[in-house]
């Protein structure tokens, strides 16, 4: 086991936020396990149960639960990060802004004045070491959310804009967008990108419990470790969903990352081709074949959250 | 190593940015343009150097890297070598970088 990253005080900054609406994260580690699966399928199963469920897709580079529940993007707000803007009339050509900037972003030409070529974060160290006032604050977009509404579930994507790296200001851009409204959901469901990197750990912070996805295959096992091992670290109780349970060969590693913790297996769920109808169709498998092995499986996930986190 | 061409005296001077997490290419063209450099003998320029240095109104001549200094000095005077282009500093792998 490794040894403790964050204090006690430190957890607790990176998972405050203003409401106490539930947060269920949907994670897992390795990609194409179904995770979006999993948790576009909780959300029906937890709206048929009557409750009130904001889903937050923060996949940003690559979202799909709209399609997964066929819905339109709607509402679109546009996510911007700072930038300078050189006035040249002002600029004396001192060369503060270049020392500032920890990304070499800002080049200056002999004779010239700055010129923004790198890759700029938005930090603004530029803009405050200038002297003279000659850098505006600008903003440039980096990607967008959107809110899509039917009935009780709404979902919240975020989008990142091709090429740019600000994945993580998407996601808390997103979640800055939720918490507005977080009181008035039953629920929150957020359905995190693959792997164990800052848009997941941004993703993560704040979430009441976490269902950690996979498949028993050597990747799926491995990747659940990587995954087990970061909820940990920031102290989110954690289950194993397993899907394709019936495959890969690996189920018997799985005994390994349960032992000597308190994470369990909340449910496997068997290679099934009316789940795979409804990815599809674009329909969550409890509302297109609610009488389906999977669609059970879902309902009881449902039922499971509801009396782990909702009572 | 920034040569003077008229009394072929010379200076050497660190490279920037080596241990930095972006922008090396930017930091490097930067240090080259502040010495006052008018030409850039080299083996390869990434693409954002190129820019920066392109912006600098620096010549660059690229391709050198198995070419001894003062044999590649000596092509140079003689108007044996080849300007960048720029494609092949364009080659560069696109930079998804982190956040």
């Amino acid at each position: 086991m490794i040894a403790e990253v964050f204090s006690k005080v430190q957890l607790e900054a990176l998972h405050q936020r203003p409401y106490t609406t539930p947060i269920v994260a949907v994670t897992g580690g390795k990609g194409g396990v179904g995770k979006s699966t999993v948790a576009v399928n909780i959300t029906a199963a937890l709206t048929a149960l009557g409750y009130s469920v904001a889903l937050v897709d923060t996949n940003v580079e690559a979202p799909n639960d709209n399609m997964l529940l066929s819905l339109s993007l709607d509402d679109r707000v546009y996510v911007q990060v700072a930038m300078p803007i050189v006035k040249t009339n002002l600029c004396t050509q001192c060369g503060d802004c270049i020392a500032a900037c920890r990304r070499n972003a800002l080049f200056l030409p002999p004779g010239q004045t700055p010129i923004l070529m790198g890759e700029c974060n938005g930090c603004k160290a530029c803009i405050n070491a200038c002297p003279t006032g000659a850098l505006l604050t600008g903003w440039m977009p980096v990607g967008e959310t959107f809110r899509s509404e039917s009935g009780e579930l709404t979902l919240f994507t975020g989008v990142l804009q091709p090429g740019r790296a600000e994945s993580t200001v998407i996601v808390q851009a997103l979640k800055d967008r939720l918490a507005a409204e977080a009181a008035r959901y039953d629920v929150i469901i957020v359905d995190t990108a693959t792997g164990v990197h800052c848009t997941v750990i941004a993703a993560l912070a704040g979430a009441t419990c976490a269902y950690a996805v996979t498949e028993p295959t050597p990747v799926g096992m491995h990747d659940l470790e990587r995954i087990l091992e970061l909820c940990r670290i920031l102290a989110i109780p954690t289950q194993i969903v397993l899907n394709r349970s019936d495959l890969g060969g690996w189920q018997g590693r799985l005994g390994a990352c349960e032992a000597g913790t308190e994470i369990t297996l909340a449910a496997s769920i068997p290679y099934d081709s009316v789940l795979l109808q409804s990815y599809i169709k674009g329909m969550p498998v409890t509302q297109m074949s609610p009488n389906s092995s999977s669609a059970h499986i879902f309902a009881g996930l449902a039922i499971r959250i509801e009396k782990e986190c909702l009572e | 190593m920034i040569i003077d061409s008229e009394t072929m005296k010379y200076e050497t001077i660190k490279k920037p940015a080596m241990d930095a997490g972006k922008g090396a290419g930017i930091a490097v063209a930067q240090s080259v343009a502040r010495q006052g450099v008018g030409t850039l003998l080299t083996g390869f320029v990434g693409p954002k150097a190129y820019s920066g240095l392109q912006a600098a109104g620096i010549q660059i001549f690229d391709g050198l890297n198995t070419m001894d200094v003062w044999t590649a000095l000596k092509q140079h005077t003689d108007r044996l070598l080849l300007q960048c282009s720029g494609t092949n500093a364009r080659k560069g792998i696109p930079d998804r970088g982190h956040s």
